[in-house]
């Protein structure tokens, strides 16, 4: 039993702001893992996930998801998925390692990002102010998955629903990001 | 009586009225007109003074081309000048003032420049004011900044905001006008992504301005139609009010839509948004713009395009005069007469350069045909004009038409050149236009309306297969066939008489002649030295007329002179369109550290570094200067302990089975051997050998490390890795990924260091100095379970560790070692007292690893492996980078250890020279890179260079600093001042 407590916070303390036809929320369930897909070992790493979870690997800027929703695979980068489930322990190197059993190498990229999640049927009149890349629903379907730069900021967009989008930043730059929504939707709505 | 001059009908609604001043003067206008509607409305044509000679002007255009009337709108902050009056939306509350003049705008005091024209001809400037020479920069210079510029600016920051956006679609139509809606109905019904724009808020072009019917229903009801067909429609975005202003590579537009309306209702709205729009492809449907004749004193207020009186009386319902007359070189001058005719203004004569028969009747008017105005009379009302058969007409509104010349303006922006096309005496746009544009109507010279109309209609559906969609099969709407003749007119002798060419620089047909006398003999070159073309207006009126004059001074063709560069924008836009949100907190991101929270709370005082906010120091209550904190938290931690937020640093997650051989790669020093649970340090050159960056990077694991950078280098440094495995080694098995944000990392330092630390690690985790020595790296968990790892490094040179916790932790882990630290008096140090410590042990940092300096230069050669290759071996071996009298790192002390305290200021930035030496830099041996004050020595030291310095210890050179004014004798020594041996490292 240790003297100290130590509480966990997340980037943005959770925050959930409600708008007219517009929502921004903290994704605070989601954990984040880099899979690093082995030189020579693409097809077994494949085939090991393909057998405990019923997944393939995505094509590049798409995702692949599990049965139960519960792990979504994101193809950014030839010989990396990054994968996104749903876990909110300290351990979700271990966790996600155990559960793909498959020989790749797993890096801890949960507390890197601050996730906020866009929704409503004004998100993409709302995101057309920061976000240089096209999201006509033709272009980015449902399950895409692409990297871009919003306000000088490296973000991930990942649409989760037909107006539903996961922005991912950097932690740090979580105020700002947020700050970046806030003022695209007071502009626009 | 208000609004004299305002007739029935017009696409206002004169139910709704607008209330206006101008110069102070309260005026009423209606809900549909511009400001300058409006003011003609009230028989308002004088509405500023000219650039350089300050006479009277009045309202040209109708459009975005306007040369004359702009003006200042809006007070206080939001004063906004140069304004132009014509594309300005009247609203409630409208402040107009005019512009340029000293004293009311009917009395001009400024306007004594006019009697002085002679003098002031083009390129005067270089030809004057050049004697005395003492003269310039105390009188000459200050006059003439006085008396130049146009407009006045607020001086206060802007209290608008602006937005950007990005738009996409297949097909981007420019105009909205008769060829532009055609396009856009038939590309459209093909379901191909369209997104048409026009500047002006109304959309339908020329269709609102004239009297043509199209499918036999007026042409600015068939207009309003398709735009509320095409409203109604999901695969379209209709954006009026916005202007395209740019073409940019890979079919890149730039699009300023002016949202003004919107933020004047609430202020929180930008008024403008700056969108960058992506089209597959492109129509251009920007209509013509009409040219003026050069003809003696050509400028009066009430002088205007023909075209743009038409558009007054039909589409403002506003009579430009009681008695107008036309001068026309083509037919469509003569539409301009019959329209007022059937408005019921009188026209009192058409006068056509022409010599051909009338084109039409025209009721009342008097009629001249290949006749000519030479000279016109009225100061600042157009009283009279007279013509080359000797007769005066008593006239207040004269209509000239000089031909209209295709808007190409946007064909051009990629360096296209137009050509000159005979028939309708005007340039056309180059066959070879940016990627993806079409062009249509009489943008591309296809003057008469019936067939703009079938051209747009065409291109819209042809376009659209391009890019794999069908259009429907629609008719192209039907309009009776128009013919446009014309005979080219650039002007006539005028004698004395000024014939003014481009009316907002004040440039005169007898300026470009003199221009081509001087030897001007390049239209670049005319323009650069008359200023034609130069204005807010880039000579949209002017440019081509000066054209004509160039050419039949020179005795060339039109093609021969050809025309100048056209660049965007294509008109005005304000720099903070440009800026959007960039400005104050959000001119570029801010990044908090996991420990700001708490630093906050502390009170403690923080700077930029890059986008990060770092704490700086800690100031306790009683300290009044920075330098106590510094100097404490130094004292502090060297005696006891203190935590620094290390988090910023870079570090990059390295796995695979090739790692250890990339490091070795990358590195001066070998790698491939570090046991696992142990740092190294590691310095990285660039290929030239110059040193980049260094850090401590740890392994894990066998296959497992952790590299560290410096904050500045983070991404570099990342960069660089993914280049070296990407590009130069992709078939090492190597994966990499940041992990800078994924922990937050604290150092704590100190004799008590490891004692805090045992308060907080779990019991089972033994870092005590036999289980974890120095340079040990290793996974625990501290707090009850929490994971963390551990690295034994130090940059302070005392007992160190850097202690890391997955981030959502960051900020619990501090309040948690401070709480244990209590009982040690542990104290927060910030990046001052980081840096001061650090040069205290000589370690380098970024002033030193400039990307001048070697490895040998920083006195690190012995690091460096010659058992393997690496980044920057090669060009290492270069001769000058082999000499052992180089630039060298040492450490320098003051003589007198007394020196600089008073001054308060460090050596940084000093020079070194010898003792008796000139301080010039043919003398200069080297400069100081780092410098403070050191508590534990108590006086200022440095880290620098000089030349052959490892060679040099004990001799005395002095640093001289010539900006702070400092010249002291210092000694060159170790740059290890304190605790040289390592002894404290260790324990």
């Amino acid at each position: 039993m240790s003297d100290y407590e130590m509480l966990a916070e997340s980037p943005l303390g959770g925050v959930e702001i409600e708008m007219d036809g517009f929502n921004i929320t903290e994704v605070t369930d989601k954990s984040l893992v880099m899979v690093a897909l082995p030189r020579e070992k693409f097809s077994e790493v494949e085939s090991s996930i393909d057998q405990s979870c019923g997944l393939k690997l995505p094509e590049m800027e798409r995702s692949t998801e599990s049965k139960d929703s519960s792990i979504t695979l994101w193809r950014l980068q030839k010989n990396q998925v990054l994968a996104y489930f749903t876990y909110e322990g300290n351990d979700a190197e271990s966790h996600l390692s155990s559960r793909l059993s498959a020989p790749a190498y797993y890096t801890d990229q949960s507390d890197t990002w601050a996730m906020i999640r866009v929704s409503g049927v004004r998100s993409r009149d709302v995101l057309e102010r920061i976000c240089p890349i096209d999201l006509s629903p033709e272009v980015f379907p449902v399950g895409g998955v692409s990297r871009t730069i919003m306000e000088h900021i490296g973000t991930i967009i990942f649409r989760d629903g037909d107006d539903s989008y996961v922005l991912l930043t950097m932690r740090s730059f979580g105020r700002s990001m947020l700050h970046a929504i806030e003022v695209s939707a007071e502009n626009v709505l | 009586m208000s609004q004299t001059h305002r007739k029935d009908g017009g696409l206002i609604d004169q139910d709704k009225t607008i209330t206006f001043t101008f110069n102070g003067q309260i005026l009423r206008g209606c809900e549909g007109d511009t400001l300058a509607s409006a003011l003609l409305a009230n028989n308002k044509h004088l509405v500023g003074r000219s650039f350089k000679y300050h006479r009277p002007r009045g309202i040209v255009t109708v459009g975005s081309e306007e040369p004359n009337a702009i003006m200042e709108i809006g007070s206080g902050a939001h004063k906004e000048p140069n304004t132009r009056a014509t594309v300005t939306q009247l609203y409630n509350g409208l402040e107009a003032n005019s512009q340029n003049h000293r004293g009311p705008l009917s009395f001009d005091l400024m306007a004594i420049t006019d009697f002085f024209a002679p003098l002031l001809g083009a390129g005067f400037y270089y030809k004057t004011f050049m004697w005395p020479k003492a003269f310039w920069e105390k009188i000459y210079e200050p006059a003439i900044r006085n008396s130049a510029g146009l407009g006045t600016l607020s001086k206060e920051p802007d209290p608008d905001t602006y937005d950007k956006g990005f738009r996409y679609c297949d097909i981007l139509i420019i105009g909205a006008g008769a060829s532009g809606l055609s396009a856009a109905l038939t590309a459209a019904s093909s379901g191909a992504k369209v997104i048409l724009a026009d500047e002006d808020f109304l959309m339908g072009g020329r269709l609102n301005s004239g009297t043509a019917k199209v499918d036999n229903i007026p042409g600015s009801e068939w207009a309003k139609n398709a735009v509320a067909k095409l409203s109604a429609m999901d695969n379209v975005t209709l954006m009026s009010d916005t202007t395209i202003f740019g073409v940019y590579d890979h079919g890149i537009y730039g699009a300023l839509e002016n949202r003004s309306s919107e933020s004047r209702e609430d202020s929180n709205k930008p008024r403008q948004v700056n969108w960058r729009i992506y089209a597959k492809k492109s129509i251009l449907c920007a209509g013509a713009i009409e040219r003026s004749i050069a003809f003696g004193n050509n400028d009066r207020p009430g002088i205007m395009l023909a075209g743009a009186v038409r558009a007054y009386i039909n589409r403002f319902a506003v009579a430009t005069g009681e008695k107008v007359s036309v001068y026309t070189n083509n037919d469509d001058g003569w539409q301009t007469a019959k329209d007022l005719r059937t408005k019921g203004v009188r026209v009192v004569a058409v006068i056509d350069s022409r010599s051909i028969s009338p084109v039409m009747p025209i009721q009342g008017a008097e009629i001249f045909m290949g006749t000519d105005v030479v000279d016109t009379k009225g100061r600042r009302a157009l009283k009279s004009i007279t013509l080359s058969n000797g007769k005066t007409i008593d006239t207040d509104s004269l209509a000239v038409s000089g031909g209209w010349n295709p808007n190409l303006h946007l064909t051009c922006h990629h360096r296209g050149i137009p050509k000159w096309n005979e028939e309708i005496a005007s340039f056309i746009p180059d066959e070879a236009t940016p990627p993806g544009m079409s062009v249509a109507g009489r943008a591309k010279g296809t003057m008469m309306l019936s067939d703009a109309i079938k051209e747009g209609h065409e291109l819209g559906s042809t376009v659209a297969s391009d890019l794999g969609y069908k259009a429907s099969d629609l008719k192209a709407a039907s309009t009776p066939a128009v013919p446009y003749n014309v005979v080219a007119n650039w002007g006539v002798p005028s004698g004395k008489n000024r014939a003014w060419v481009d009316f907002q620089n004040d440039v005169t047909a007898k300026d470009v002649r003199l221009a081509n006398q001087e030897g001007f003999k390049s239209v670049e070159h005319v323009k650069r030295y008359t200023t034609l073309g130069m204005a807010t207006d880039q000579g949209k009126t002017a440019n081509v007329l000066g054209i004509g004059i160039m050419a039949e001074n020179m005795g060339q063709t039109m093609e021969e002179t050809g025309t100048t560069i056209f660049r965007p924008p294509y008109s005005p836009v304000a720099i903070g369109a440009f800026a959007g949100r960039r400005r104050g907190m959000e001119f570029y991101p801010t990044r908090y550290t996991p420990s700001h929270k708490w630093s906050e709370e502390q009170g403690a005082v923080f700077v930029e570094v890059g986008m990060w906010y770092r704490s700086q120091w800690f100031p306790q209550p009683g300290e009044t200067h920075w330098r106590q904190s510094v100097d404490r938290e130094v004292i502090k931690t060297r005696s006891s302990v203190g935590i620094c937020d290390v988090t910023t640093l870079g570090k990059i997650d390295i796995k695979g089975s090739d790692v250890s051989e990339f490091l070795n790669k990358v590195y001066v020093n070998a790698f491939a051997k570090l046991p696992v649970g142990k740092t190294r340090y590691g310095l990285m050159l660039r290929e030239d050998s110059m040193a980049m960056d260094d850090g401590t990077t740890a392994r894990l694991a066998e296959d497992h490390f952790v590299m560290t950078t410096t904050t500045a280098n983070a991404v570099n440094v990342y960069r660089h890795l993914q280049f070296c495995h990407q590009i130069l080694w992709p078939d090492l098995d190597v994966h990499m990924i940041s992990v800078t944000e994924q922990y937050a990392q604290y150092a704590v330092a100190g004799p008590n260091s490891r004692r805090l630390l045992q308060k907080i690690v779990d019991p089972e985790h033994d870092i005590s100095n036999e289980a974890f020595p120095f340079m040990g790296a290793g996974a625990i968990t501290v707090c009850g379970g929490i994971p963390a790892r551990l690295f034994r490094i130090s940059f302070s040179g005392e007992l160190a560790y850097e202690i890391a916790v997955p981030t959502r932790y960051g900020d619990a882990l501090m309040r948690a070692m401070m709480e244990a630290g209590k009982e040690f008096d542990v104290v927060p140090y910030g990046t001052e007292a980081l840096g001061v410590m650090r040069i205290e042990k000589g370690h380098a940092a970024g002033p030193e690893l400039n990307g001048q300096t070697s490895a040998y230069d920083l006195g690190m050669g012995g690091m460096v492996s010659g058992k393997k290759d690496f980044i920057g071996y090669k060009l290492g071996q270069r001769e000058e980078l082999l000499r052992n009298d180089r630039m060298q790192m040492v450490g320098f002390k003051p003589v007198n250890k007394g020196d600089l305290v008073d001054k308060g200021h460090s050596m940084a930035g000093a020079h070194l020279l010898g003792l008796r030496e000139e301080a010039t830099t043919h003398n200069d041996q080297g400069w100081i890179s780092s410098s403070i004050y050191s508590p534990m020595l108590g006086c200022y030291i440095g880290l620098g260079f000089i030349k052959d310095g490892l060679n040099r210890k004990g001799e005395f050179v002095r640093a001289v600093d010539l900006v702070r004014n400092s010249d002291i004798e210092v000694e060159i020594c170790s740059p290890h001042f304190y605790d040289p041996e390592g002894g404290r490292l260790r324990v």
